[in-house]
């Protein structure tokens, strides 16, 4: 009697853990969701890193003396008389801007995509310029531009640029 | 008689400038266009850049990249473009300045998008050699998420409500004639991702070039050949 009982729970224990198994596999979505993306010819899909580690890691515990000065990310935009004023009541000097915020604060404010290299905790500057006229880099030049500039607080490394414009008559892709 | 010629002038204005494509750069690339397609992916052995910027063109830039655009050719309709940059950047510690911008040089790579009308972004994408071979591939994933890799590592997810690109293009972009290469003129395994879900080689395309009318870069894009007849999935650049 005492033998069954124990092949009997063995049983058990066996069967369970084979269903446990089974449900916690088909329980992971990403991983179903990775096998399922079709992936270019010749390409092992085990390569693909769908939420890498931050290359910009969390840094909130840093000091603003240990940043880049407000003054510093302001002096990127070297002419204020090319800045264009919202309201002609204001000086051109309303339409410059440097805010200290961190990344995820930045990217939720956005309102749209999310960048893989950037930790959310990450402290950056957020610089913008409104102008009549503004020399891009890859755009040349464009009128009536609002301009967002992100800098990595800690490196100045530029992260992300938005040029925006009634104007912008770009043809790229 | 008086009156006509002016008419006739205002007629030939009209018709070059309507002619003349809008090309804010020059380009040297190769496309797949009017198609209805989920990806975009090419491979790029030892590429290495030089955008031409010095203390006096503070503004040139380089970039080999691809594009995957959409709408019905509109440009409105925007693009997402992933690849490899060498040129100025924006930087607070800068020595010069592009326009009224302090700026540097740098190499590497980035990720741009036109999200909306009138709207052009750009994200720094760091972390990956400069030198050897590289990969870089768009694709769209699930629900509104299009999503920009280098190396087979996922860099930055757009959002965006098309469900499927029209155009795939792949080649060199660049603001000046000094900018060229000193290696890496291919781009190789070109492939785009199909609506019924598979990857496939280009088996068509087209060039855009200086020799298809683009400004004054002579540069030239060509597709591949393979024991003679073209190979799609491979374009050369040269100047």
């Amino acid at each position: 009697m005492k033998k069954k009982i124990t092949l009997l729970a063995s049983l058990v224990v066996i069967v369970s853990a084979v269903v446990f198994l089974s449900i916690a596999s088909a329980a992971n979505p990403s991983d179903q969701a990775k096998t399922a993306i079709p992936r270019p010819i010749g390409i092992d899909p085990s390569l693909y890193k769908e939420d890498p580690a931050p290359e910009f890691v969390g840094n909130t515990d840093l000091p603003q003396s240990a940043l880049i000065t407000k003054d510093n990310i302001l002096s990127v935009f070297t002419d204020d008389s090319k800045l264009k004023s919202a309201n002609d009541s204001k000086s051109t000097e309303d339409s410059k801007a440097a805010e200290l915020t961190t990344w995820g604060e930045f990217e939720k404010a956005k309102g749209d995509g999310s960048h893989s290299q950037i930790s959310a905790d990450r402290q950056v500057w957020v610089l913008k310029g409104s102008f009549s006229e503004y020399q891009d880099i890859r755009l040349g030049l464009v009128k009536n531009a609002q301009v967002t500039l992100v800098f990595d607080a800690e490196t100045g490394v530029k992260l992300y640029k938005q040029i925006a414009s009634d104007q912008l008559e770009r043809i790229g892709g | 008689m008086r009156r006509k010629v002016p008419s006739l002038l205002i007629f030939i204005v009209l018709l070059f400038s309507f002619a003349i494509p809008a090309y804010a750069n020059d380009y040297a690339r190769v496309a797949n266009l009017g198609v209805s397609i989920q990806g975009g992916y090419f491979s790029a052995a030892n590429t290495t850049l030089s955008g031409g910027f010095s203390s006096t063109n503070t503004c040139n830039f380089v970039v080999k990249t691809q594009w995957l655009g959409f709408g019905s050719g509109s440009t409105s309709a925007g693009w997402i473009e992933v690849g490899r940059v060498n040129g100025a950047t924006e930087n607070p510690s800068g020595a010069y300045t592009c326009g009224t911008t302090k700026v540097s040089n740098a190499d590497g790579y980035y990720t741009a998008a036109q999200s909306s009308a009138g709207v052009y972004e750009e994200y720094l994408v760091t972390g990956f050699s400069t030198s050897g071979t590289h990969n870089y591939q768009i694709q769209y994933t699930s629900g509104t998420n299009w999503v920009a890799y280098v190396d087979y590592t996922s860099v930055h997810t757009y959002s965006r409500t098309e469900t499927t690109a029209t155009r795939h293009r792949v080649g060199f972009e660049t603001n000046n004639t000094s900018a060229t290469w000193t290696s890496g003129n291919t781009s190789t395994a070109i492939q785009t991702l199909g609506t019924g879900g598979s990857w496939s080689n280009w088996t068509t395309g087209t060039r855009e070039d200086y020799s298809t009318g683009y400004n004054s870069l002579l540069w030239y894009a060509n597709f591949g050949t393979s024991g003679g007849t073209t190979n799609y999935s491979t374009a050369t650049y040269t100047r």
